[in-house]
């Protein structure tokens, strides 16, 4: 996985931009696919909506996509999921709020002999995930920890290949913040021996204030500090204010973040941070369709796991449509 | 800190110095343990005792919950508790923000704004606990419960972008008018100043302290209870405005989902500075010592690059410490409260 990150984000990319299916027949009826999201309204979400419309066009495809007002709604999400399934669509994306509650459900969608891919987050399905799993073909997700090793590559690039970083995680319990921050190291240990880690610190839950307190200490405490990677977006906000509180030169200390958000952008567009990885919201809404519609007309039994690309991005690529698309304020 | 900070009464007869020791000593004995901290830390790598890390880290470091703990120490005293301080600061800095972005205040109008919002949020903690007469733990958990969803209802869950906006904003933490001294760690001194002037020589402090010690007593003597419990709740709000104010500034932003979990570190360095979960006895300046005990042991800790599982571990043994050995003393002192 790590090995290919970059061919990853790359096809990820071409995927986006010129569509991987095959070429549009007058005969084809169009396909009807029903994906049911964690939410509506964010910007992430919408990001999803618009990867995953995107690529319907291409592939001759109807996408109605629904979400619950809040992410805390498993309810109401579960109830949008029993309607689509009575409408028998050609095929359902889900989006897991709750782990095991839809379960039942995505069972009864494939009794009813509607295909279900699962994105950005997976029920937890017993058994497998594939053809021979009576609850979904599998799931398009971000590889976290992929994309924490594309981090530090990024960072030794920055560093040419020598210096201290410090890495300030934003959870040591949830998975994401602990793939995020672990693939960063693994990858500095592998790969980029010249780098000496300092201790992992950790603004638990993405606390900026605590961040900016931990930055502020590493760097008084390492005169030669070099590099700082944070797990997420709050933990970059609190770095960046440490930099701007220390009164440093712009670029003195590199600073990779995570995800976007208005703040941690405009510190990229300001020099104040040198770049972040975000994951590919559209990414995941466009593989989602991409298997379903394969599956449905052609039979190709997509991969349990798709990963769904994340992108580096800086002040030089920030406004690109790959990856402006991703962003959100 | 100064004889401004002490609390009130004055030991007759005898030595005055004695008095003064027994009177002082359970701040005198924090102040020792900040002292002994600090030279471990300086001993085990010298840049921590650096002006930069001193200033920057240590003292900015304990302005926010410095605040909030000036304002709790009010509270405590007169026997109650706050638990809504931490995300009442957070919906202070959201209004804030929004209220400076949607109107282009400038930044006194804002601080001021910050310190009313928050009086208010306190007053309201006040009146459910005089009106409704509902126990304060039970008032205030409800509130913090609330101002934790308003201040997510209110920012729409997306973090409120000053730095860029508000010309000056960020001066009020970061800039210096004394030159190499934060501004907010001044506004931490004068409001800690400000706070124990409050304490000792005002009305609304003999008051905190007389409902604190015999509530009853304080109500027969026809003193106004609820209306001055009111007032101190309140007057906590704006202290945690002024902590909203600071913190947003500091962050350049107001994070609808920070807050939570500051109040007990507050309330935790008002402990160790002395002051009685019990009420009636406690100063601000000790709460500040608490506080920069509890700053202190975290940046040294961080600077020495300690594991955070194991930084952890250690400030609680610290709040442990710190007020099991008040304890001891008050005890060997024939004092019966705690």
């Amino acid at each position: 996985m790590k090995k290919g990150l970059m061919a990853v984000a790359a096809v990820a990319a071409l995927a986006l931009v010129t569509g991987t299916a095959a070429p549009v027949t007058a005969a084809e009826k169009t396909l009807k696919i029903y994906l049911i999201s964690k939410g509506e309204t964010h910007q992430f979400w919408q990001a999803v909506k618009l990867g995953a419309e995107t690529q319907a066009k291409k592939m001759n495809a109807e996408i109605v996509f629904q979400g619950p007002a809040a992410e805390t709604m498993i309810d109401k999400q579960l109830e949008m999921l029993d309607a689509a399934i009575a409408v028998k669509p050609d095929a359902i994306g889900y989006a897991a709020l709750g782990t095991t509650q839809a379960v039942p459900k995505l069972k009864a969608a494939h009794d009813a002999g509607i295909p279900v891919y699962m994105f950005d987050t997976a029920a937890s399905c017993p058994g497998k995930l594939g053809v021979e799993s009576d609850c979904a073909l599998g799931v398009a997700y971000t590889n976290s920890t992929a994309a924490g090793a594309l981090a530090a590559d990024k960072m030794a690039a920055l560093l040419k290949g020598k210096g201290k970083v410090l890495v300030v995680g934003h959870s040591q319990t949830n998975q994401t913040g602990i793939d995020r921050a672990n693939g960063f190291i693994n990858q500095i240990k592998k790969k980029h021996k010249g780098i000496k880690l300092l201790t992992t610190q950790y603004a638990e839950g993405g606390d900026a204030l605590k961040a900016q307190e931990i930055v502020s200490a590493a760097l008084v405490a390492n005169k030669d500090l070099k590099g700082i990677y944070g797990t997420n977006e709050g933990v970059s906000i609190g770095a960046g204010q440490a930099f701007k509180a220390a009164k440093l030169k712009n670029g003195a200390v590199k600073l990779i973040g995570f995800d976007s958000g208005k703040q941690q952008i405009a510190n990229i567009k300001s020099g104040l941070q040198t770049g972040a990885i975000t994951q590919s919201p559209m990414g995941i809404g466009a593989k989602t369709v991409e298997a379903l519609v394969n599956y449905v007309r052609n039979k190709t039994v997509p991969k349990p796991l798709i990963d769904t690309g994340f992108y580096y991005y800086d002040k030089k690529n920030i406004s690109d449509p790959t990856v402006a698309g991703n962003l959100y304020e | 800190m100064s004889d401004d900070l002490t609390t009130a009464g004055q030991g007759e007869g005898g030595s005055k110095v004695s008095a003064f020791i027994r009177r002082e000593i359970g701040r005198v004995a924090a102040l020792a343990s900040l002292v002994v901290i600090f030279i471990f830390f300086t001993i085990m790598n010298p840049v921590f005792a650096s002006w930069a890390n001193v200033s920057g880290g240590i003292l900015m470091s304990t302005t926010v919950i410095g605040l909030l703990a000036i304002g709790v120490t009010f509270v405590i005293i007169t026997g109650g508790i706050d638990l809504s301080v931490g995300t009442s600061m957070a919906l202070v800095a959201v209004i804030t923000g929004k209220m400076v972005m949607a109107y282009e205040l400038n930044v006194w109008v804002g601080i001021l704004l910050g310190m009313v919002v928050g009086g208010l949020l306190g007053a309201v903690n006040g009146i459910l606990i005089t009106v409704l007469r509902l126990p304060p733990f039970i008032a205030t958990l409800a509130t913090m419960k609330g101002a934790q969803g308003l201040a997510l209802i209110i920012s729409d869950l997306k973090p409120i972008l000053f730095a860029t906006d508000v010309k000056g904003w960020d001066q009020i933490a970061q800039g210096n008018i004394i030159p190499n001294f934060p501004n907010g760690v001044l506004i931490l001194f004068v409001a800690a100043i400000i706070g124990s002037l409050i304490l000792n020589k005002t009305v609304l402090g003999r008051y905190n302290f007389a409902i604190g010690s015999n509530l009853e007593a304080t109500k027969l003597s026809g003193v106004k209870v609820n209306r001055w419990l009111v007032a101190i709740y309140a007057l906590c709000g704006v202290y945690v405005g002024l902590a909203a104010v600071v913190i947003t500034s500091r962050l350049g932003s107001a994070q609808p989902d920070l807050g939570l979990g500051y109040e007990l570190e507050a309330i935790a360095a008002v402990i160790i500075g002395g002051t009685s979960l019990f009420g009636g006895k406690g100063t601000i300046g000790g709460t500040i010592i608490g506080a920069l005990i509890m700053s202190v042991l975290i940046n040294g800790l961080r600077i020495l690059g300690l594991q955070q599982e194991w930084q952890y571990v250690v400030v609680g043994a610290v709040i442990l410490l710190a007020v099991f050995g008040d304890n001891l003393r008050r005890r060997r002192a024939g004092d019966t409260t705690v």
